[in-house]
């Protein structure tokens, strides 16, 4: 069985568990690593900050119960974009059957102060992002923020690189689209 | 090509001013609980028999099926009374638990399909076996669907009878996010460059059907929802290496020193002008068991530890008032300083060889340098 970060191949047998300290230690520090980035990556996906830290602190104890999943630790950081990217589109598209819509706008919490939402909305471009879909917004932030490359994206995802065009392609044309709606309001 | 809208959207997303991970969510990583167990990757052999599993399955030849009969078809059409308007929250389609004992009868994808279109199968968990590949078309992911039972959380890839995806009978099911999440689907995405022969445990009639809009309600119903997959090895694929020379730390290569000689000199607290120099050897990274200290660790040590020790005795700890006779003592040995990445710096002494040294010279041996003095009460 070949060798993960985190189970060692040195018995007899074949297969030495390492300690589980030694494993959820070794998962730490990586993790410690990949905690802003993910954050902001989950926060650019899905646009909201809350919804970003339960979409990482989620992916965190997914990632750690997959641990011996993870062969190269160098590794680390696109295993758990996969994990982190999946569960953002996962919540995304639970968004669309529930919704809750609170009767009083100034009660809704999350509409205060929330920093992803405001960074986005402040941008005229990026406040676009809110028409694109899950996979068409995740493929926009890891081309154009993480800078991955359409086979990157594939690879990372686990989608095939036709995919990945067609929804970039398809991003950039709403986006397009979206930028020309606003200029075309921009009072004479 | 990169055009204007490329360099605005790239400069806009990077010239926004991100926060940073809140310390809940740094909390939350430092108290992930020890305890969860991990998964631990499947291959061929350590499936567990489900009847009439052969080793070094491949899918159409060699599969022997034996079908359950179901209770009796689900029918064909809306299920039940039509649901209010209203729509309360759903029932997310979810991986149902796999029974420690259990077999399951084994199939393929066209005789699944078949017999699911036959109504000769209902809700009971089978094993499909086939090939994951790409799909052919788009159809049968919508970008917009009105369920998520009908979403590919998986991308674009199904089950095929041959590796070959062109022609045949395919099937589309429903990956859950735990099963997404799980690591037999990390070991699976890894290889996806070309058809990978799994097996998936799944359902059809999952109850989150019944949450779907009535027009969906029926491809709802016949969405096979996977509770497991065994992920196939591949017996042509060379067999894994083992690094020869496997070193005690979880990573493949002695990260760098958590500190320096410096740090440790810094503690061992000598009179320059009358008091011995620490001779110094680095130890390096050693297995922890093998860090020999005059005290149990403050925390739990983690597989390997770097360590740095004197060779002579030299003063490891300021003067403090002896609480038993108000002298000024101190505590001399042969010092340890430890730590591992991010931990700080430990310090202790070899066993035995910490003393308690008064002013005037005497000395007097101890179990350990770090010997609190206590006020008396």
């Amino acid at each position: 069985m070949a060798d993960s970060a985190f189970v060692d191949a040195t018995a007899p047998d074949g297969v030495t568990e390492r300690s589980l300290d030694a494993r959820h230690a070794a998962f730490l520090e990586l993790a410690r690593d990949e905690l802003d980035r993910a954050y902001r990556l989950a926060g650019l996906i899905l646009g909201d900050a809350g919804d970003a830290e339960d979409a990482v602190q989620d992916a965190l104890l997914r990632a750690w119960r997959s641990a011996a999943s993870l062969r190269d630790p160098t590794m680390f950081q696109a295993w758990f974009d996969r994990i982190l990217v999946n569960g953002c589109r996962d919540r995304v598209r639970r968004r669309k059957i529930v919704r809750f819509v609170p009767i009083d706008p100034s009660l809704d919490p999350a509409a205060e102060g929330d920093p992803f939402r405001e960074v986005l909305a402040r941008d005229e471009l990026l406040g676009g992002l809110d028409r694109l879909s899950a996979d068409e917004r995740t493929v926009v932030v890891l081309h154009y923020w993480t800078d991955l490359s359409v086979e990157q994206i594939s690879a990372r995802l686990g989608w095939p690189t036709g995919t990945v065009k067609s929804r970039l392609h398809r991003a950039r044309r709403v986006l397009r689209d979206h930028l020309n709606a606003r200029s075309r309001e921009v009072p004479s | 090509m990169t055009d204007d809208l490329d360099i605005r959207l790239r400069t806009s997303l990077r010239a926004v001013a991100l926060p940073r991970a809140p310390l809940r969510l740094q909390d939350a990583l430092e108290r992930l609980p020890l305890d969860v167990p991990a998964e631990q990757p499947r291959g061929l052999g350590r499936l567990r028999p489900i009847g009439l599993l052969a080793a070094g399955l491949a899918a159409v030849a060699l599969v022997a099926i034996a079908l359950a009969l179901s209770t009796g078809p689900r029918g064909v059409g809306p299920i039940g009374p039509t649901p209010s308007p209203s729509p309360s929250v759903s029932v997310a389609p979810s991986a149902t638990p796999r029974p420690s004992d259990a077999t399951f009868p084994l199939t393929i994808v066209s005789v699944l399909l078949e017999d699911r279109a036959a109504g000769r199968i209902g809700g009971e968990q089978f094993v499909v076996s086939g090939f994951w590949t790409d799909r052919r078309g788009d159809d049968a992911c919508p970008s917009e669907p009105p369920s998520p039972l009908l979403a590919c959380g998986d991308g674009q890839f199904g089950l095929t009878d041959e590796p070959d995806s062109g022609t045949g009978p395919d099937l589309t099911p429903y990956v859950p996010p735990a099963v997404l999440a799980s690591a037999p689907y990390g070991a699976l995405l890894a290889r996806l460059a070309q058809p990978v022969n799994v097996m998936l445990l799944g359902h059809f009639d999952d109850p989150a059907a019944d949450a779907c809009p009535p027009a969906a309600r029926q491809a709802c119903v016949d969405r096979f929802v996977v509770d497991e997959l065994y992920f196939v090895e591949d017996p042509e694929s060379p067999a894994p290496t083992v690094d020869p020379s496997p070193g005690p730390f979880p990573f493949a290569s002695p990260p760098p020193a958590p500190f320096t000689t410096a740090t440790c000199e810094n503690v061992w607290t000598g009179d320059q002008a009358t008091d011995p120099r620490p001779e110094i050897t680095v130890l390096g990274w050693i297995a922890s068991g093998e860090l020999e200290l005059d005290h149990e660790p403050f925390v739990p040590l983690p597989e390997a530890v770097y360590a740095i020790v004197t060779t002579n005795e030299v003063p490891l700890t300021l003067w403090v008032d002896d609480a038993e006779t108000g002298e000024r003592v101190r505590r001399w040995g042969m010092g340890v300083c430890y730590g591992w990445e991010h931990s700080g710096t430990f310090y202790g002494a070899l066993p035995g060889t910490a003393w308690k040294v008064w002013e005037d010279g005497r000395r007097e041996k101890v179990d350990s340098v770090l010997e609190l003095e206590s006020p008396a009460p």
